[in-house]
């Protein structure tokens, strides 16, 4: 049996002492597309940001290709050694960085080869040519989402985590969404974790769909 | 105006203030990012004492500096200057931390702690920048450090200093002349400040949580070591020589230095009462009145444009930037007359001198925090047929009350520090200001450090408590990289 | 907040309209600390109200004197101006601004302190002084041309000669010797090694602090530097035969032209000029010195023309010199 990319192992995290997740068991497996759908609230942001190592589990473990990567209250593995990206709902983008350095910064981190040569190329792809040197306060509410996706692409991640990356768009917005979410999957190969409360946004990624209730997760 | 000497009173005045910029800038944007952004032992201490420095008087700190260290010269001004105004770019770096978004900051941490630091230099960089041009500002128009610092060694004056002697010398046409350059470099410097501040706007969040501190346990002692480094020299080594000061005697006293010090609290708390009640009262008043003349002035710099924006912008900023006794005599001819008796003698004339000097300070923190704030907030209220003053005062300022008060609260605690005008005018003249520089310069010097301390103590008062109710009330995304 | 602005409005307007009308209205340039307890003693013996307003030294000449000038070209307020000097005193002279009165408590004051027709009177004078420091073996300078020898210079300092007491002091040398030759004087000080320091009371911290051996500054300055415990004596220059004696420069008292309230203002210089008045002023940390001549005088203060020789003033030519002075020492010390 191969190990899974990452894998969840009775995980549980609480704020101001009510339960959010429990004992919250989960895997994904390389290059395979999971989604996660919930009603607001019931803890599925923050479950991407314990898979990210930006927040760690009052208790249980999360594996990362075989190695524990956080444990009750510490995380072992740091958020930048995780190979793993995330588009945010309100996208993160920097607001002092152009829409070049956005994608050089992610190859730099990286230390991915021709930072500036491939940061332009991949911009290219996403139709971002031309707005190298604008900053995101002067970028439309498309070309912003696109930039995001061309930050994820940079890094040539291993896990993309999607934070209802798609939920205030309308429904052709939201197809150029997934249009430009396939490009990038097929660029990177990597695996795709969406949490949504659209039961449509699940159907169009495909993959596994799970459902999250009371904490913990269930096959729908 | 145009000899070599004044050239050269100038240029010197403009390298000390520029230096002292820098130097703020340079201890006070560290300070910022650490004290708001980074987890490390008193980290919210440390964010309470931030603008404490500001509060104590610079001719304080330049004796209490030179007490310790022997410095003396333009760079001994200049490392005083930078020691008084850090907290400005402090506080403006602060602000902006504060309303970074957490997903971009989280969008770098994903990259590692440096990319995430380099985020947060950026997002803060061009506040800290204000600040430091508020710095200059403050520190080219004071001649009182620069006369102090050369009493040992060479003999050096700055420009305020020259503009000052014409007033002394009965020349107000050669002082005003004189002080033609300063205002001008000022407004410029305001100016440069607005447009600074217009970039910074599309930098910043416009609500959601702020990102919750940084926690980098390799570097929690580092990070605090070097914190408390910085508060020594900001704060603390300054505050603990002026408290030394406060029972400072010669080698040859009988009295022990508990005795003197508790006497000079005593004459402080004793004689100075009355003053600090009276200086509150005035300077209460003129904060009251930017509490409702700032978001006004506020709201039609926002909503205007081209000529009647500049209009509005140099309207307000003359008064901060013209020297105060200009004010003072100002005031004097225009209300000293016999049908306005009453009025002259009251304590309207130092409110109202305060209220328009101090008033650009207080539009500058509330047009930067009223820039962020959605506009159909307004709009909506608008829609339902609220007036504008409603729509002004309870739409737009309700959710900002906490920066509404910090304005009108630092035209109190400026206020409370003004002296020049002070002397001028009767119901000024018996103020703490007043009280203190006359106690300063007939040596009275236990009294002069014991009185400091109660004055800072007491502007410090409210700072804290907006501090801790910021603390209170500020949302984060309450999670932390263990 | 809608509930708390009137409450606030309500308190502070009740603050701005307390008080009522004072008997008397004194400016008062001298130290707060001793002029104060002062005015409310004559204020308990009097049942008078006084309404007192001070200055501060960094801004003496743009403070109360100024404010004096201003206001009385609508509307004076002042009845009585204590100057805890004499030059700016005469400026008001000058301008016709001062009421004569010859206080019978003024009586035993030398006339040269004393206005012939009373525009004027000195009273609790400070001597021009150079204060030492005991537990060093270095030379202390006994004459003013001593300043110009570096072997006194390089361990001395006093203040820049553009306010207070050393401007005055600056305006007498110009008076005796010749607007030039004090130009000249100053720049040969600075040459020999001199420091000039902003205020006669940061040398005379300085001082105390070791920084300098000696300082030039008042008698004022230096009694709180020995009273605070510092090894510090004072000395009185140009004694001796053939010396012009040291200057002293008093605290003055005038009545203000313009004031309403004429006859509180006699009382009130009647009780300053009295020696009890000036006793107490001598007994203070500041060790004014008497210019009554049977003043009780504690240990420390010099009696003038007995322990000290005193410099004859023409102080109505100093009076209308200082401006000019003033001017012309701002173009060579600020710089």
């Amino acid at each position: 049996m191969t190990t899974p990319f990452l894998s969840t192992q009775n995980l549980a995290k609480s704020y101001r002492g009510q339960a959010v997740l429990e004992k919250l068991e989960l895997q994904i497996e390389a290059q395979q597309r999971y989604s996660i759908q919930g009603p607001s609230g019931c803890g599925k942001s923050t479950l991407l940001r314990l898979l990210a190592g930006l927040e760690s589990p009052d208790a249980g473990t999360i594996q990362l290709e075989g190695q524990v990567a956080s444990t009750a209250g510490k995380i072992l593995l740091p958020p930048w050694r995780r190979k793993t990206q995330m588009v945010f709902q309100d996208l993160g983008l920097w607001p002092t960085r152009t829409v070049l350095q956005h994608v050089v910064d992610m190859r730099k981190a990286g230390q991915l080869p021709n930072p500036k040569a491939e940061g332009q190329k991949i911009l290219a792809q996403l139709g971002l040519d031309g707005l190298e040197k604008r900053r995101p306060a002067h970028l439309s509410g498309g070309e912003a989402r696109r930039l995001a996706f061309a930050r994820v692409m940079a890094m040539e991640p291993k896990l993309i985590l999607l934070d209802e990356a798609f939920s205030s768009l309308d429904a052709e917005n939201r197809e150029q969404g997934f249009q430009l979410l396939e490009q990038v999957i097929a660029n990177t190969q990597a695996a795709v974790l969406l949490v949504t409360h659209d039961p449509l946004e699940a159907e169009r990624l495909g993959g596994t769909c799970l459902h999250m209730q009371n904490g913990g997760l269930h096959c729908a | 105006m145009l000899d070599a000497r004044t050239g050269l009173l100038l240029w010197r005045s403009l390298w000390m203030a520029s230096a002292a910029g820098l130097f703020a800038i340079a201890l006070g944007w560290p300070y910022a990012i650490f004290a708001c952004r980074f987890q490390f032992p008193g980290a919210s201490l440390f964010r309470m004492l931030m603008p404490l420095p500001l509060l104590l008087p610079p001719l304080m700190v330049a004796q209490a500096w030179f007490g310790l260290s022997h410095m003396t010269g333009p760079w001994a001004s200049v490392f005083t200057f930078g020691v008084c105004y850090a907290p400005l770019p402090a506080l403006m770096a602060a602000r902006s931390l504060r309303h970074q978004s957490a997903s971009s900051h989280h969008a770098a941490l994903l990259l590692g702690p440096r990319f995430a630091l380099f985020e947060m230099l950026r997002i803060s960089f061009l506040p800290a920048l204000v600040g430091g041009c508020f710095a200059f500002l403050f520190s080219s128009a004071d001649f009182a450090v620069p006369d102090y610092f050369a009493t040992v060694g060479d003999l050096f004056h700055v420009y305020a200093a020259e503009i000052f002697g014409h007033s002394r010398n009965d020349d107000f046409t050669a002082g005003a002349t004189a002080s033609l350059p300063l205002l001008l470099l000022g407004f410029l410097a305001l100016l440069g400040c607005a447009h600074l501040q217009h970039k910074q706007n599309n930098f910043e969040t416009q609500g959601g949580p702020a990102p919750a501190p940084l926690r980098l346990p390799t570097w929690r002692l580092s990070i605090g070591l070097g914190m408390s480094a910085l508060l020594l020299l900001l704060l603390l080594a300054p505050l603990g020589r002026i408290v030394f000061e406060t029972g400072m005697q010669g080698p040859l006293s009988d009295r022990s230095w508990l005795e003197v010090s508790g006497q000079a609290f005593h004459d402080a708390v004793s004689r100075g009462r009355a003053d600090v009640l009276r200086t509150l009262s005035y300077a209460g008043l003129a904060g009251l009145f930017c509490l409702l003349l700032a978001p006004l002035w506020a709201h039609m710099l926002l909503h205007s444009k081209g000529k009647i924006r500049m209009l509005l912008l140099v309207a307000l900023t003359l008064p901060l930037l013209v020297p105060s006794v200009a004010l003072g005599f100002g005031s004097i001819l225009m209300f000293n007359q016999p049908w306005l008796d009453s009025f002259y003698l009251s304590i309207w004339p130092p409110a109202l001198l305060v209220a328009g000097r101090f008033l650009p300070v207080a539009v500058w923190v509330l047009v930067a925090r009223m820039s962020r704030s959605p506009r159909n907030q307004e709009e909506v209220a608008a829609l339902a047929g609220c007036s504008s003053w409603l729509r002004i005062f309870r739409y737009h300022l309700g959710p900002m009350r906490s920066t509404w008060f910090l304005a009108a609260g630092l035209v109190v605690a400026f206020g409370v520090r003004e002296l020049d005008f002070a002397i001028l005018l009767p119901a000024a003249n018996q103020s703490a200001a007043v009280r203190y520089y006359n106690a300063l310069h007939f040596s009275r010097d236990n009294f002069v450090a014991a009185y400091g301390l109660v004055l800072a103590v007491l502007l410090f008062l409210p700072v804290m408590l907006h501090a801790w109710w910021l603390n209170f009330t500020q949302s984060t995304d309450d999670n932390s990289l263990s | 907040m809608a509930r708390l602005l009137p409450a606030l409005v309500g308190l502070l307007l009740c603050l701005s309209c307390s008080g009522s009308n004072p008997d008397l209205v004194v400016y008062c340039a001298l130290d707060q600390d001793l002029s104060e307890p002062l005015i409310l003693e004559f204020e308990q013996r009097t049942g008078l109200k006084v309404q007192a307003q001070y200055d501060v030294e960094r801004n003496k000449t743009v403070g109360l004197v100024q404010r004096i000038l201003h206001e009385a070209e609508s509307h004076p307020h002042a009845d009585v101006f204590w100057n805890n000097e004499i030059a700016h005193t005469l400026r008001l002279q000058h301008a016709g601004l001062t009421e004569p009165y010859q206080s019978p408590a003024a009586a035993t004051i030398p006339s040269a302190f004393r206005d012939p027709e009373g525009h004027w009177t000195g009273f609790a004078a400070r001597a021009r002084v150079v204060l030492y420091r005991t537990d060093q073996d270095l030379p202390v300078p006994t004459k003013l041309d001593d300043f110009l020898k570096p072997e006194f210079a390089q361990h001395g300092a006093m203040a820049a000669p553009l306010t207070g007491t050393t401007l005055t002091n600056a305006t007498v040398l110009a008076q005796v010797r010749g607007r030039q030759a004090m130009l000249d004087w100053f720049a040969a000080a600075r040459a020999a090694g001199l420091a000039f320091g902003s205020g006669n009371a940061d040398v005379m911290r300085r001082t105390a602090a070791g920084n300098f051996h000696w300082c030039f500054t008042d008698t004022d300055d230096a009694a709180k530097a020995i009273d605070q415990g510092h090894p510090l004596a004072i000395r009185y220059l140009e004694q001796g035969d053939g010396h012009t004696g040291a200057l002293l420069i008093p605290n003055t008292l005038c009545l203000l032209k313009s004031g309403k309230n004429q006859k509180a203002a006699r009382q009130f210089a009647d009780f300053i000029l009295s020696t009890e008045v000036e006793a107490r002023l001598a007994h203070s940390i500041s060790r004014q010195i008497p210019l009554h001549e049977n003043t009780q005088i504690p240990d420390g203060v010099g009696r003038p023309g007995v322990d000290f020789q005193v410099m004859d003033v023409d102080w109505a030519q100093v009076g209308a010199k200082i401006g000019d002075i003033a001017r012309l020492l701002q173009t060579e010390f600020v710089r």
